[in-house]
């Protein structure tokens, strides 16, 4: 038999390992108290966290529902299940144990965040206006807790209200300034205002602080194509003008304002490249010789070129010019449509999900989901 | 043990004969035990029942029962000479008392070594009288019976039961790899070690040998030149590398190569429930490593014990990390004579406190072996194993990205495969190349997810060039 000291003892052990990320050490720990302590609610609490942290859903779900049946009244074992269950993808069975967890636990801020966080995988509006009160109520449990600030920036994302969300991760960094995942967030909220560089240099000071959370490299690889296709986007606006003003300036002028508008789109190309951090540079330089990549900007490497050739050839006569511009301006029409279509269909979606949701969700009084200035004190 | 049980029991009593031998029987019975050192003590024999307790102790030191009847064997273990039995007096420390090692954990312990416990000529003539207030001269016995201590004789008499392991004499040296047991904190004993492996006992490695031979091995061995340059034996040095790869035991080839104590601390060593005690345990293994100097001081798993203090949640492990900071800086204590090595998986984790200067400022790659590291290694498995017509080279150069580990667990598979074939066949047969073959189908480097882990480590981390080692080794490997 086992003194409940040395079970005190283990389990104390057990969340110091969790404290490190001392996961699989911890789980060897946690295994000998619930073999013999399975009445020991919070055993199988800590087993099903360590086993979330690893994303062995369905481990977690097992200890989370060992630890109901010994403690039903556990609304963290419901978090846990709900948890879980989430990452099984088992969202409706989710859903009703974040329920079960917030009926158990209305005053604890972490109910609220973890039925949140369900709400969110939803796509109807009632859910995201759920997952809303959901948050602001966790905000009002846990107003210095970053993880609040977070929940509630990530609902605002959700329905397009970017400028708040970004409030609010930035709220969560004055709480805890080291916290990776509002720095994450705030990295997101920056691509999608089209802030690369900032957004990339966050995504990499991210991933220089946990080299080993995949989704947070992920992001990175995600800045690092976003700033490859935005490169190219320009490129293709600088044919555009290069063709348009070329011509519209006619031959005295033209080749000189194409070769120039050519100059300054590298210039500026090269300082956006030179802006961004050496390893994004680097992941930028590896990414580009994709071969989806590579086949955008030689197409467009050549339409410049091809363009600056028709302006030349158009100085020298209009029959040259009509020979050129022809089949240049097809070109470009057929690569705008291509090139242009997915950004155009992307930008619809964030008006169409803002205009869906956001009205519906924040009301008229938009005002309750700025957050208010804190101090650290508070 | 049950013959240590029986021992004691040599006085008749029908009863409490037949309770030792069903003790002897089964001396996993702790009630059983309990019972028979209760009734013990009920008979004056209390040194039996001591036995007996610790022996209760030994497997469950906290049983709250055993304490208290320790305490009352121990608080009557005293009395006048005169008062107590025969049989008592004539087994102050017999065999049975040495097998009792945990039962110190009942009492705060005496300063590790430094003063064994020791055993009065003879007991106090007048022991009715109160001994007279004394100042605290901290040693039992005076020159005149005027200056008898009898607080330390009390405090002698009351550690009747020996330290679990004898300390041992200041500056005797031990024999080979023997532990040399250090008494730590009421909660366990820190193991020294003195190894005899040497630096040349590991094979490769050849940049990790230069960095130590100027890290540490050079100045060691050229106090003068040492002196003469101004270079200090403060800071400790930091070994990372995959897993299984050989840190642990290059740790301990610096300690055998220094001819230094070797002391091994994990994050499970430190661990304590108590708010307080973990950050005691560690100062204990400092202090311990400071006696012992000159004492080389592995701390395996540094990322666990000096975590990144911005990601922790729990607090304790907040101090423990703190109280880390002041032993490597020595504030309270003197530091010379002890050598830190550290070594972690993920360096990435560790605390960027921990690696200023003074601290461990030095980083050492510690790589998976090269080719002609894995022969050896590969060569070391196998030498006690029937081989025939093995390819080495062939296998060497198969293995390329194996750690250690990954070569032994190679060996030990392909030998199975000989085995289970012999088996299956009745036919005795050697491990041919065949085996390794089907084994190399089966086992995979470790190493690779690690690495999957470093390149982003070296891509993104590598800020001030912390980790251009392992930037280049990846470079060159084109994995970067």
């Amino acid at each position: 038999m086992t003194a409940p000291t040395d079970i005190t003892a283990q389990l104390r052990r057990a969340e110091s390992l969790i404290g490190v990320g001392r996961f699989d050490t911890a789980i060897t720990t946690l295994g000998h108290v619930v073999v013999v302590a399975p009445e020991n609610a919070k055993a199988w609490c800590l087993l099903a966290q360590c086993f979330g942290a690893l994303d062995r859903h369905q481990e977690m779900r097992q200890a989370a529902d060992r630890a109901i049946a010994v403690a039903p009244q556990s609304e963290w074992a419901w978090r846990l299940r709900s948890t879980s269950l989430r990452g099984l993808g088992l969202l409706r069975d989710s859903l009703e144990a974040a329920r079960q967890a917030v009926a158990i636990g209305p005053h604890v801020w972490a109910t609220h965040v973890t039925l949140a966080d369900v709400l969110l995988l939803s796509d109807q509006r009632e859910a995201r206006k759920e997952a809303y009160e959901s948050a602001q109520r966790a905000m009002e449990l846990g107003p210095t807790v970053p993880g609040t600030h977070n929940t509630m920036g990530r609902v605002l994302l959700s329905i397009g209200e970017h400028r708040l969300a970004e409030q609010h991760f930035q709220s969560a960094i004055a709480l805890d300034p080291a916290n990776s995942a509002a720095h994450t967030n705030l990295a997101i909220t920056d691509l999608h205002k089209g802030r690369l560089t900032a957004a990339s240099r966050r995504f990499g000071e991210v991933v220089a602080d946990n080299p080993t959370v995949t989704s947070y490299v992920g992001n990175v690889n995600v800045a690092a194509n976003a700033w490859i296709q935005r490169a190219l986007d320009y490129a293709w606006l600088l044919c555009a003008f290069e063709l348009l003003v070329g011509l519209a300036f006619g031959f005295a002028y033209g080749p000189a304002i194409a070769l120039a508008a050519v100059a300054f789109g590298a210039a500026a190309l090269l300082v956006s490249y030179r802006r961004l951090t050496k390893p994004i540079r680097q992941l930028v330089r590896r990414k580009a010789r994709d071969s989806n990549n590579l086949i955008a900007a030689l197409l467009i490497g050549g339409l410049l070129v091809f363009n600056t050739i028709s302006v030349a050839a158009a100085a020298f006569g209009p029959d040259a010019a009509a020979v050129a511009v022809g089949p240049t301006l097809v070109w470009f029409v057929v690569g705008a449509i291509v090139r242009f279509y997915g950004r155009i269909q992307h930008a619809t979606r964030l008006i169409a999900r803002r205009r869906r949701y956001s009205r519906f969700v924040l009301g008229k009084d938009r005002s309750a989901a700025v957050p208010r200035p804190r101090r650290s004190s508070d | 043990m049950a013959i240590a049980a029986l021992f004691f029991v040599s006085v008749s009593s029908p009863l409490l004969d037949s309770l030792a031998a069903a003790v002897a029987a089964a001396p996993d019975d702790l009630p059983l035990r309990l019972h028979l050192a209760e009734l013990l003590i009920e008979a004056d024999r209390r040194p039996e029942a001591v036995g007996h307790l610790a022996q209760v102790l030994v497997r469950q030191p906290a049983n709250e029962s055993a304490q208290a009847l320790m305490a009352r064997a121990i608080s009557a273990a005293t009395p006048p000479a005169a008062a107590a039995p025969s049989g008592a007096a004539d087994t102050p420390s017999g065999p049975p008392y040495a097998a009792s090692g945990p039962a110190d954990t009942l009492s705060a312990p005496p300063e590790a070594s430094a003063t064994p416990p020791q055993t009065p000529n003879g007991p106090p003539t007048a022991p009715s009288t109160p001994p007279p207030p004394k100042p605290a001269s901290g040693r039992p016995g005076g020159d005149t019976p005027a200056d008898f201590n009898w607080k330390a004789l009390e405090e002698d008499l009351a550690d009747v039961i020996p330290p679990r392991f004898a300390p041992s004499d200041e500056g005797a040296a031990p024999a080979g790899d023997d532990f040399q047991p250090v008494r730590g904190d009421s909660d366990g004993v820190v193991e020294v070690e003195s190894s005899s492996v040497k630096i040349n006992d590991v094979g490769g490695m050849d940049d990790v040998k230069r960095r130590l031979e100027v890290a540490f091995f050079g100045p060691l061995k050229n106090p003068q030149m040492r002196a003469l340059y101004g270079k200090s034996l403060r800071g400790g040095l930091l070994l990372y590398g995959p897993p299984g790869c050989g840190k642990t035991f290059l740790a301990r080839a610096v300690a055998g190569e220094m001819g230094a104590k070797f002391i091994t601390v994990s994050i499970v060593d430190v661990l304590n429930m108590w708010i307080g005690n973990s950050e005691r345990n560690l100062h204990e293994i400092f202090e311990a490593a400071r006696r012992n100097a000159p004492c080389v001081l592995f701390l395996d798993e540094l990322d666990a014990l000096g975590h990144k203090r911005s990601q922790m949640t729990s607090t304790s492990m907040r101090t423990i990390g703190n109280q880390l900071l002041t032993e490597l800086d020595g504030v309270d204590s003197n530091n010379d004579g002890v050598f830190v090595l550290a070594a972690t998986n993920a360096p990435w984790d560790v605390d960027p406190a921990l690696r200023r200067p003074g601290r461990f400022d030095r980083m050492c790659l510690v790589l998976p072996p090269d080719a002609k590291a894995r022969a050896a290694i590969l060569e070391y498995h196998l030498r006690e194993r029937p081989v025939a017509n093995i390819e080495l080279k062939k296998l060497v150069a198969a293995t390329d990205e194996f750690s250690g580990a990954d070569l032994a667990h190679l060996c030990d598979s392909a030998a199975e495969n000989a085995l289970s074939d012999s088996i299956r066949t009745g036919t005795v047969r050697m491990i041919e190349q065949r085996d390794f073959d089907a084994a190399l189908r089966e086992v995979r480097p470790t190493t690779k997810p690690w690495f999957a882990t470093a390149r982003n480590v070296a891509m993104f981390a590598n800020e001030g060039g912390v980790y251009d080692d392992l930037a280049a080794y990846m470079k060159r490997n084109r994995m970067l």
